[in-house]
């Protein structure tokens, strides 16, 4: 088969990923809490990543092609009861926290369109409907249309950030300090806030298999996509200073209508509707697909009960698409449509995508000394240089979740029984399900055998499952 | 001058990435440079110690089971066959039961029958050409 995805094709469906209408709510937060001071947090965490990035670009080079991608690296490194809570925790309970909160994005916008006559559960709750449907359908919105929504996304922000940043809107700018502090100690906690402004490179890994020159592009993506993100944040909150009140912009509950209309009036604000509603709609489709891909892959390789790759007629995952669906739908008829409420959902996915950023360092390191003269097409430099910083600094960022300490011991406790649970489930399953050791890693070549479809069918045809 | 032979034993699908690598001008003028100046491919059959079992399968085949491979073989200076196994291992790797086994060994001397030249000078363009 021909390898279709180029570079660019690799950067953008990267950049697709990592955006979404709720980062515009991380950003107006920091942006309002420290003025310009917060791009020295984005580019903080921006390295950060990076570092993840380059440890899951390595994770890639030791297995690489693999379909389940991430599952199978903590697999291979750390055993089955890791892999089993860093996945559900870092990909699966946290995109159960995203969905709603992209949802909420959708809503409030509609709700500006609408004028406010309708509900905003009305709405979140109807897209995260019809989503549901459309997936149960086996209809998946195609990568080539993915793309044009994500770039109609970077290039509005682009010429959005650029206009404000350089003055040049219809609207009349705002004469405000560029700093609303330049304490580190106030600065340096908000590395967490800005997270999520760069989760999500990692999704370019499973492209490896459809892509020219994997070795070198699927590394070379994630960083770049990364990169690209960190130079349209820091554009937004220069435009940030030129057009929104600090204090104004992290009241609000949609900060980017708000730019987009104090900058350009009404055209700023229909422009940013449609890129909005478009975004929205895409990435909590992506978030439904991806979780039902994860779930599936997780199955496959026996750490989630079967039930989780039982398909429809359409060829769905039903029951992982339900699950998701009835989650989110739940959160979002709560009525979860407020700024707060949407930062404390994506403070909490936040910081389970932490603990599977500092668990693929960990795993890294495993390798490396279990496995240290496998070939790598790519290596992290400065070993263990990169993974210890990352370890370091996103625990930092972990710890300093929020500084709402009310809101910080919420999101403690929130993650502590999540993953209690999540390990007596872990437990549970390896032990007398799997009866293996919980901590034992699987070799690569048998994790690398599992993606054989042939491996289940001579297993299923000696009743071994 | 010391020369080595380097034999590469691989799956049939490996043979494309590698010689593609191998081709690839920049890499090819570095290799030739340092003392590649040719190379020799086979079609065999054979088995290592799975005895040809594929990855997937549960209990290991009791009788050798030869499946079509193909072997390469270079004969280079020794000084860089280090960096020629780098090379070759990171092509080949996938992780997968089938990448391969590379066999390094001495080669006393190398002879161009044509000419009669001996050693590096029967591996390079024949001076009397």
């Amino acid at each position: 088969m021909q390898k279709k995805i180029s570079l660019f094709g690799g950067v953008s469906t990267g950049i697709g990923m990592i955006i979404a209408t709720s980062c515009f709510i991380s950003l107006a937060s920091g942006a309002s809490a420290v003025g310009t001071p917060f791009i020295a947090a984005i580019v903080i965490v921006c390295l950060l990543n990076m570092m993840a990035a380059a440890s899951v670009a390595e994770l890639n080079a030791i297995m690489p092609n693999l379909t389940g991608g991430l599952a199978q690296y903590l697999l291979a490194g750390l055993g089955p009861t890791v892999t089993i809570v860093t996945m559900a925790g870092g990909y699966i309970i946290s995109n159960i926290f995203a969905a709603p909160a992209e949802g909420a994005m959708f809503a409030n916008v509609m709700c500006d369109a609408t004028n406010h006559q309708i509900p905003p559960a009305v709405f979140s709750v109807a897209l995260t409907i019809v989503l549901v449907m459309i997936n149960l359908k086996g209809v998946n919105m195609s990568t080539a249309l993915q793309t044009v929504i994500a770039a109609v996304m970077i290039v509005s922000l682009i010429a959005l950030g650029v206009i404000g940043a350089v003055g040049a809107g219809s609207g009349q700018e705002v004469s405000q300090v560029s700093a609303v502090t330049t304490d580190w100690s106030e600065v340096l906690p908000l590395t967490a806030t800005a997270f999520w402004l760069f989760i999500g490179s990692e999704f370019i890994v499973p492209l490896g298999k459809d892509m020219k020159h994997p070795k070198r592009n699927v590394p070379l993506s994630m960083f770049l996509s990364l990169g690209i993100m960190c130079v349209i944040q820091v554009i937004m909150v220069l435009g940030f200073h030129h057009y929104t009140e600090w204090a104004e912009l992290g009241n609000v509950n949609s900060p980017h209508l708000l730019y987009a209309v104090n900058m350009l009036g009404e055209f700023g604000r229909v422009w940013m509707i449609i890129v909005a509603i478009l975004a929205a709609v895409s990435t909590q489709n992506s978030i439904i697909g991806c979780v039902s891909e994860i779930c599936c892959g997780m199955a496959k390789i026996e750490l989630l009960p079967a039930v989780f790759q039982k398909k429809n007629r359409y060829g769905a995952p039903y029951v992982v698409i339900l699950m998701m669906g009835a989650f989110t739908i739940i959160i979002e008829a709560a009525g979860l449509s407020e700024g707060s409420a949407v930062q404390f959902l994506i403070l909490a996915s936040s910081f389970f995508w932490m603990l599977t950023y500092v668990v693929y360092h960990i795993d890294v390191m495993k390798l490396r000394k279990t496995m240290k003269k496998v070939p790598r097409s790519f290596k992290t430099p400065f070993f263990p240089g990169f993974q210890l910083v990352g370890i370091v600094g996103t625990v930092y960022m972990m710890y300093h979740i929020s500084e709402n300490p009310f809101q910080r011991i919420r999101i403690f406790l929130l993650a502590l029984a999540i993953l209690a649970g999540l390990l007596g489930y872990a437990l549970f399953w390896v032990k007398f399900k799997l009866k293996k050791p919980l901590m034992k890693h699987t070799g690569v070549h048998q994790v690398m055998a599992m993606e054989n479809p042939l491996y289940y069918a001579v297993r299923h045809r000696k009743g071994m499952e | 001058m010391e020369f080595s032979k380097v034999e590469i034993i691989t799956g049939n699908d490996k043979l494309s990435g590698l010689m593609e690598r191998l081709s690839k001008p920049g890499l090819m003028a570095r290799l030739h440079k340092i003392g590649v100046s040719g190379i020799t491919v086979s079609n065999v059959l054979g088995c290592g110690v799975q005895m040809g079992t594929s990855e997937y399968e549960v209990e290991e085949h009791e009788i050798m089971q030869l499946l079509p491979k193909f072997q390469i073989m270079i004969v280079c200076e020794t000084r860089m066959v280090e960096e020629l196994i780098e090379l070759i291992k990171e092509e080949l790797y996938t992780g997968h039961i089938g990448d391969g086994k590379i066999f390094i060994s001495d080669v006393n001397n190398i002879v161009r029958v044509r000419t009669g030249e001996e050693g590096a000078d029967a591996l390079n363009k024949s001076a009397i050409d």
